[in-house]
């Protein structure tokens, strides 16, 4: 009797225990596929599995879909705000306008079928643009010493100079300068930047952008000007579509308010992309990111300010439109830290090293 | 105890220390010279035990400083036994020959013009850091002994060639990828993989065999140039000893 009833115990305890397991078993599939939805803030103590999960360890990503989507951790709402520019004008569009201009006189189908095509390149380029890799590079790939809590070497603060292309065939003044990020603790590629913002060091870093908040380095750049030139030419569509809809009803225009609107709504939202694509096409063309423009400027508010060509600047190849070629159609390379990727347990580049340097120094001194 | 190390002044130039304010103006780096190439990843100290004192460390005069040729193993996991039995040497990336894409180092660590010159090969004189590895007082790196200088010019010019053909601007590759990327609205991308490889995955695929081949029996391996984001060429080499 009692055997039986101390099994019979037995039997409960395993049967309870089962549950607990599958409980467990079930929360934290949940909890895994949640993660795969949005990955926000990393488990630093979990350095293992896909990329995208341990990269928030070290860096301000949040994922989407298992790796597949980015954003940076909320800085600005300022990315809602241009989706709904690009969304806004070709819904209001759709329905008071397509059915009319396609089924009447009013316009040219061929037009609007260019128009849709554009916006869907707009609208493509900027999800592409604001969620995808812009050239992230990894972390701690060049670590000086273990001890001191990884203690950087005097040699690696300051800029270092090295020779540069021009160098060799006489220019003496033109030079290479290379940096050690503090932070990531590599030695930077030339062009290459740590984002303060992203918290990440980015290939050929161009800027920062608030509008789709994300960075723009070599791996998007091309998405980048995809992007604003869609953006120009679905507008200038837009524009022309309504204006000969306009055109039609020129005797009576109180019957068409929405078409209206709409041009006064395309011609506003043609400046910024304009302007800005005019810029990057002047800056490209001397051989510049607008990081290196901003710098060279020392202004924040590039409005207005004349490019100038940089002397002795390495990368010049001496001709406006291979210049600006040689930018805009940059190879992207292949991602660097893929967050799709498998990692093996502990990998360093997802540890993060609080610089303790500093305070070492300071409590030496005392 | 703050450290004052300077290397030979024939290494490189170093700019000021805040280097914000580069641009029109030029700091104040030597006019009249033009800098000369050496490996950045060195670097010197001079609290070190001496190799045959037990670990007694104490301060050296400029001459008899250390110079750091290799590194922590940083592929694998702290702590794993590989971790403490292997170590890293990084050969630079270089900007003489192109800007246009990564180019490493084609000189052997310890050969370059800015380097540190004194034994031609590895010899350890010193112990240093937590885990009391061995090092010498010039640029010559323990590859030096394991490798050729034939066999290194070799496989890094191979390398090099992957990288200027991966990145090169006008390449069909990269020309047609953007072409088909933007026509397509951006789906190209979902099926470009399965169609045309990347080609910097053949550089992978060489690393790898070379790895196998050649590599393996020396105790040596280059590690993937994706990995180590292509930001020097990583050569793992067995932990020096006496």
């Amino acid at each position: 009797m009692v055997t039986f009833s101390s099994r019979r115990h037995r039997d409960v305890d395993s049967s309870r225990d089962d549950l607990v397991d599958l409980n467990r078993a079930h929360s934290s599939w949940l909890k895994a596929f949640y993660k795969w939805i949005i990955t926000i803030d990393g488990d630093p103590e979990v350095n293992k599995g896909k990329a995208y999960r341990s990269l928030p360890n070290v860096s301000n990503y949040i994922f989407f879909l298992g790796g597949r989507f980015r954003t940076v951790r909320c800085c600005s709402n300022l990315v809602i705000f241009t989706g709904f520019n690009v969304v806004a004008p070709m819904v209001l569009f759709s329905i008071f306008e397509t059915s009319k201009i396609w089924h009447s006189r009013d316009g040219y189908k061929l037009l609007l079928m260019f128009l849709y095509y554009f916006w869907a390149m707009c609208l493509s380029f900027f999800v592409r643009t604001a969620t995808s890799d812009p050239g992230v590079l990894p972390r701690n790939i060049h670590l000086g010493q273990l001890q001191k809590n990884f203690q950087i070497p005097q040699e690696y603060y300051g800029t270092i100079s090295l020779p540069a292309p021009q160098t060799i065939t006489g220019d003496i003044q033109a030079k290479i300068e290379l940096k050690y990020c503090t932070s990531c603790r590599i030695w930077r590629p030339p062009r290459a930047s740590h984002c303060s913002t992203c918290e990440a060091c980015i290939l050929t870093h161009d800027h920062h952008c608030i509008w789709v908040n994300n960075c723009i380095g070599q791996r998007n750049y091309r998405y980048f000007i995809v992007f604003l030139a869609s953006a120009i030419l679905s507008t200038i569509l837009l524009i022309t579509n309504c204006s000969i809809h306009v055109y039609h009803h020129r005797n009576s225009p109180s019957k068409v308010p929405v078409t209206i609107l709409l041009i006064v709504y395309g011609g506003l939202l043609l400046m910024y992309p304009l302007i800005l694509l005019m810029y990057h096409i002047l800056m490209t063309g001397r051989q510049q990111t607008t990081r290196e423009f901003l710098r060279q400027e020392h202004t924040k508010n590039p409005f207005l300010t004349k490019i100038h060509r940089v002397r002795h600047n390495p990368f010049d190849r001496g001709n406006f439109v291979a210049n600006v070629l040689s930018l805009f159609l940059q190879p992207r390379g292949i991602s660097t830290v893929c967050p799709r990727e498998r990692h093996d347990e502990k990998d360093w580049r997802f540890i993060s090293i609080a610089d303790f340097h500093s305070f070492e120094k300071m409590g030496t001194s005392v | 105890m703050e450290l004052e190390f300077h290397k030979d002044n024939s290494v490189g130039t170093v700019i000021s220390e805040s280097g914000s304010q580069s641009g029109a103006s030029v700091p104040e780096v030597s006019q009249g010279r033009a800098p000369i190439f050496f490996n950045y990843h060195e670097f010197g100290e001079r609290y070190y035990a001496d190799v045959n004192s037990q670990y007694q460390l104490k301060e050296h005069d400029e001459d008899h400083a250390l110079c750091m040729t290799h590194f922590p193993n940083v592929y694998v996991a702290r702590g794993s036994p590989e971790f403490e039995t292997t170590r890293i040497v990084r050969v630079p990336r270089r900007f003489e020959d192109t800007l246009d894409c990564p180019c490493f180092s084609t000189v052997i660590p310890g050969m370059e013009p800015g380097a540190i010159t004194g034994e031609p090969v590895f010899q350890p004189l010193g112990v240093f850091d937590e885990d009391c590895q061995l090092f010498g007082y010039s640029s010559a790196s323990p590859l030096t002994q394991l490798l050729s200088v034939e066999e290194f010019q070799e496989m890094v010019i191979t390398i090099n060639g992957f990288l200027r053909d991966a990145f090169y601007i006008y390449s069909w590759f990269n020309l047609v990828d953007i072409s088909l990327e933007v026509l397509s609205l951006g789906l190209w991308r979902l099926v470009s993989k399965y169609i045309w490889r990347h080609p910097l995955l053949y550089l992978e695929d060489y690393v790898q065999q070379i790895n196998q081949q050649g590599l393996k029996e020396k105790g040596l391996k280059i590690i993937s140039p994706r990995k180590s984001g292509y930001l020097s060429l990583d050569f793992q080499i067995p932990r020096p000893s006496t």
